[in-house]
This record gives structure tokens, C-alpha cells and sequence, in this order.
């Protein structure tokens, strides 16, 4: 399949004006197509109405500004350093593995390709279990910020080595040839040529995989658990982060307030809403300069 | 280009990893440190609560498909498809609160006998979360389906209807099972709306109107407790044992649609 055939629609558009029965059942699919989508605002909807009855905006803004390390805010700041650290170390690896899959043809391929697909099979909790036995056990790393952030990275490096495969092979292998008609070494191509004119692409697999990292909570509960005291910006402490910190609360209700929880989730669904903006509007721009080409 | 090939070994080296928490789990079985629930009733009871959720979600999801794919106009498309996708990216932690602060209590409401903390509650937020990946990836199973075919279909004088069930349908089925497959592998994995909605941590049953202990369920509470329960491996095993099954029927399937394009 050519570019511009995969990118032509299949779909027949709207249904003649005499068809009644087809024109009822695509109203009946418009509204199943609406649902969930109607659902989940009223259910955010209820949410935040039952927040709002629970304490004054004074008082919570108050309370969320003195709670120190402890509290919400602590634990937005050790999701933001969680992260950071967890990307530094899955982009490199993914775009590694990409790179290495979508190169020279090289043995064990399409073997490896199928190893990343599986992958992405595997329940998020688990990586949390293969985290706490290899990061925290085995290389004795503790309870801390670097074993949650290496655990994550392996739980993001498929997301960014898929979205990087394809961006590199978007790239059109005329460049590749230009490159290594100017004498330039595989590297050098790899590095100077492929790799800029797939620099959206990645990024856009990238940013999807900060928005994954920044909400997953379950591999953290295995790997960290919920003995959390925070001093961010070290290594070796355990890390107080934003979806455990509303797990917690209502996992134990009466720790904290529940307004803790519903803030929580306002931060993280407005993380996920600028995340996948940005991620789908790079995606845009350079489907539009590649279509234009 | 030796770093390439070191990164290259990271899945590798994860696979490794999990076959040896695989066999850990075969091991801590042979040492009959087995959940307390039983294994047989949590593998049960995740089947039951995902498969609910599928139930619920794949006859929405699919009329979702056939509308993104077959009725609507590109216009309108272009703002559905991301706000299902959003949906789908949604954190899980942010599902289970809504289960556990929302759906819960409603349905307690409106039927009294659904317990608060229930396999129901559960199944029905779990739906949600699955419907935007069914809808999503049969509208691609769909979008392979050649347009000659559905043509011809028109040609020979079938209504839109008529096609859709006769011919595009047929044609996309392996797709929309794959994806099916792959919502049930979701929702058998999906930790946090088990935890807080599903179980209560006491009771063990697979009546969906009461709590029901999960695979997942088990291990979030086992990690809320401090972790160190040696059985929480041995349901990591089976967890992982089910989805790989369905990954791999959804895999074979995904292959065998090449023939159409």
C-alpha cells in the first residue's frame, strides 16, 4: 500500500436520503460513538461535585500549600522528577533499539520485532514485580526514586521503540541514498540525515510516553509500596509520587482528606489533555510537510 | 553502534526476567504458597470481571467503529477519534477513583442489593476504559477492508446496510476479534480499578454484585500491605500465562488480515 492510499478514506460518507433504516442505525452508531464520551464528563462531572462539597477553595489552597513534602504537592514534584529520569533513560534506549531494528538487515530481526510487540502485552503490574526483584532486590537499589524510574523506563522504552520505528521509516530511503552518495559513513547519515527527519515522529512517541509515565501507578505500588517519606532530588529515597499519593488516600480513607484524591486527578487528566494536544498537533505538522513534499 | 545492539538486548533481557518470575511462580506453587483465595477462584474471578466489561463494551464499541469508519463524515471524524483516544489514554488510577467514588455508591444506590465494593462497579468503569481501544483499532480493521468489495456490494444492489453486514463485516473480522483479544488483555491486566473497586480484600465469590478478588486485585493489595507475600508471584504467573494467550490469539488473527491488502 502506497502513502497516499493508506491515507485515502474508505469510508462512503453519508447514507442517502431515502434509505430510512440505514439512516436510523447510524444515528444508533453516532450515539454509541458519543457515549463514552458523554459518560466519562458526567462521571468527572460527579466527581468534582462531590469535591466541591467537601471543603472550602480557600481552605484546600491553603492546606495544599502548607502540606509540605507530605502532600499533594510533594508528590507532584517527585512524579516530575520520577519522570524526567525515567525519559532520560527510555528515549535513548528505545530510539537505540529502533534504530538497531530499522538498520542494515542485521540477524534475529524480525524475532526482536516480535519480542517488542509481546512486550507491550504484559500487564503494567508485572513490570512492577520484575522491578522490585531486579532494581530493588538484586541490584539492592532500595525502595527508591532510581529503581521506580528504571522500572518505569522499561515499562515506556516499548512506546517510544515503536513510535520511532515508524518515524524512521517514514523516512524516505532517497535521503539515506543522497547521504551515502556524498560519502558520508553509515553514522554519519544515521546521525546527521535519519535521525532529524524523524525528530518529530520520536517526539511525539516520546511525549505519549512521559503522559504514561506521569499517570502509571500500579508497577510504582509494587516497586516502592506506600512507605514513602520524600526528600526529592535523591537517588536513593523513596519517592513520593502523584498517582500513588491518590491511591493511598483512597486506599485508606481517613488518612487524608478526599479533596486530596479529586486534585489529584484534576492535575493528571490536564497533564494527559496538554500532553496528547502537543504530541498530536507535532504528529499534524509533519504529516502536513511530509504530504506536501 | 555497539550501544544500538546493547539497547537492542533490553527486550530481550526483559523477557528473560519474566521467564524466571514465571518460573518463580511455578515454584512458589510447588511450595504451595498459593493465595489464600485459592488460585482457581482469583483466575475466575478475573474472568469474570473482565469478561463482563467486554460484554458491555464490545457491542458499543463496535457501533462506534462502524460509525467512525463507515458514516461519518471526515469533519466530523477528526475530533471524535482523539477524544476516544484521550479516553484511552486516561491513567488508570484516575478510573479507579472514579469507580470507587462515583460508580460504586450510584449503583448501591439505584439497586441496593450491588454491594458498594463489586465485581459490577468493577466491570462496568473497566468497560469505559476498554471501549475506546475496540472502537478504535475495529475502525482500522474496517479501513483494510478494500473499497472494491464494498462496491461491488452496492453494484449488485445491497443497501448500505446489507453490505456492512454482508461484506465489510465478514472482511473485518479478524480485526475486531484482535481487538476484542487485546481489550480482555487489558482488562485482565488493569491493577488499580481491581484494587479499589473490585475487592474488598475478605470476600472470596464470583458473584459480581459483591466483591470479587482478582488476580490484579490481589497483588495491589498484597503491595499495599508491604510487600512481601511470596503468592503474589504465583497470580503474577497466571496473570501473565492469560494475557499472553490472548495477545496471541489476537496476534495470529492481526496476521492471517493480510490477505486483503
Amino acid at each position: 500500500m502506497t502513502r497516499g492510499e493508506s491515507r485515502r478514506t474508505v469510508g462512503l460518507g453519508s447514507l442517502p436520503r431515502r434509505d430510512r433504516r440505514g439512516r436510523i442505525f447510524a444515528a444508533v452508531c453516532l450515539a454509541a460513538s458519543l457515549l463514552p464520551v458523554v459518560v466519562a464528563a458526567l462521571l468527572l462531572g460527579a466527581v468534582l461535585q462531590t469535591g466541591a462539597g467537601l471543603e472550602e477553595p480557600r481552605v484546600l489552597l491553603e492546606r495544599l500549600a502548607g502540606s509540605g513534602t507530605q502532600g499533594l504537592l510533594g508528590s507532584v514534584i517527585g512524579s516530575l522528577w520520577l519522570v524526567s529520569l525515567c525519559i532520560v533513560i527510555a528515549i535513548p534506549l528505545g530510539v537505540g533499539a529502533a534504530l538497531h531494528l530499522e538498520g542494515p538487515r542485521r540477524r534475529g530481526r524480525s524475532l526482536l520485532a516480535l519480542n517488542i510487540a509481546n512486550l507491550a502485552a504484559v500487564p503494567s503490574v508485572l513490570y512492577g514485580l520484575i522491578g522490585l526483584e531486579l532494581f530493588v532486590r538484586a541490584l539492592h537499589l532500595g525502595h527508591s526514586l532510581a529503581a521506580a524510574a528504571l522500572t518505569l523506563a522499561l515499562l515506556v522504552m516499548p512506546i517510544v521503540a515503536v513510535a520511532a520505528r515508524s518515524a524512521l521509516r517514514a523516512v524516505p530511503d532517497e535521503l539515506r541514498e543522497a547521504g551515502y552518495a556524498l560519502g558520508a559513513t553509515p553514522w554519519q547519515v544515521t546521525r546527521q540525515v535519519v535521525l532529524p527527519a524523524a525528530l518529530p515522529g520520536i517526539l511525539s512517541g516520546a511525549i505519549l510516553a512521559i503522559a504514561r509515565a506521569f499517570g502509571e501507578a500500579a508497577p510504582l505500588l509494587m516497586v516502592s509500596g506506600l512507605a514513602l517519606s520524600s526528600t526529592p532530588a535523591q537517588l536513593g529515597d523513596p519517592q513520593h509520587v502523584l498517582p500513588l499519593h491518590v491511591f493511598e488516600v483512597l486506599a485508606r480513607p481517613g488518612d487524608a482528606s478526599q479533596v486530596d484524591a479529586i486534585v489529584g486527578m484534576v492535575v493528571l487528566l490536564g497533564t494527559l489533555v496538554v500532553l496528547s494536544a502537543w504530541a498530536m498537533r507535532l504528529r499534524h505538522r509533519h504529516e502536513r510537510r511530509r504530504d506536501g513534499q | 553502534m555497539v550501544g544500538l545492539r546493547i539497547s537492542a538486548a533490553i527486550p530481550v533481557l526483559l523477557t528473560v526476567a519474566l521467564v524466571g518470575l514465571l518460573l518463580r511462580g511455578a515454584w512458589s506453587m510447588g511450595e504451595v504458597v498459593m493465595p489464600a483465595a485459592g488460585l482457581g477462584s482469583l483466575v475466575l474471578g478475573t474472568l469474570v470481571v473482565a469478561g463482563l466489561a467486554t460484554a458491555i463494551a464490545l457491542p458499543i464499541g463496535l457501533l462506534a467503529a462502524l460509525y467512525l469508519g463507515e458514516f461519518a463524515l471526515p469533519r466530523r471524524r477528526r475530533w471524535l477519534k482523539p477524544a476516544l483516544e484521550l479516553l484511552a489514554g486516561v491513567p488508570t488510577i484516575v478510573y479507579g477513583l472514579v469507580a470507587v467514588m462515583v460508580v460504586g455508591p450510584l449503583l448501591h444506590r439505584i439497586w441496593p442489593s450491588v454491594q458498594i465494593h463489586s465485581g459490577l462497579a468493577a466491570s462496568l468503569v473497566l468497560a469505559l476504559m476498554i471501549l475506546p481501544t475496540i472502537a478504535s483499532l475495529s475502525e482500522d480493521a474496517l479501513r483494510t477492508v478494500p473499497r472494491q468489495l464494498r462496491e461491488a456490494s452496492l453494484a449488485l444492489g445491497a443497501t448500505r446496510l446489507r453490505m456492512l453486514w454482508v461484506v465489510a463485516l465478514p472482511a473485518a473480522r479478524p480485526g475486531i476479534v484482535a481487538a476484542t483479544m487485546l481489550a480482555v488483555a487489558r482488562a485482565m491486566g488493569e491493577t488499580m480499578i481491581m484494587t479499589l473497586a473490585a475487592g474488598d480484600g475478605g470476600s472470596i465469590g464470583l458473584d459480581p454484585l459483591r466483591a470479587v478478588e482478582t488476580l490484579t486485585s490481589l497483588q495491589g493489595r498484597a503491595a499495599l500491605r508491604g510487600l512481601h507475600d511470596p503468592s503474589m508471584y504465583t497470580a503474577a504467573m497466571a496473570l501473565l500465562v492469560l494475557s499472553l494467550m490472548a495477545h496471541g490469539i489476537a496476534h495470529r488473527l492481526v496476521r492471517r488480515r493480510g490477505r486483503w491488502s
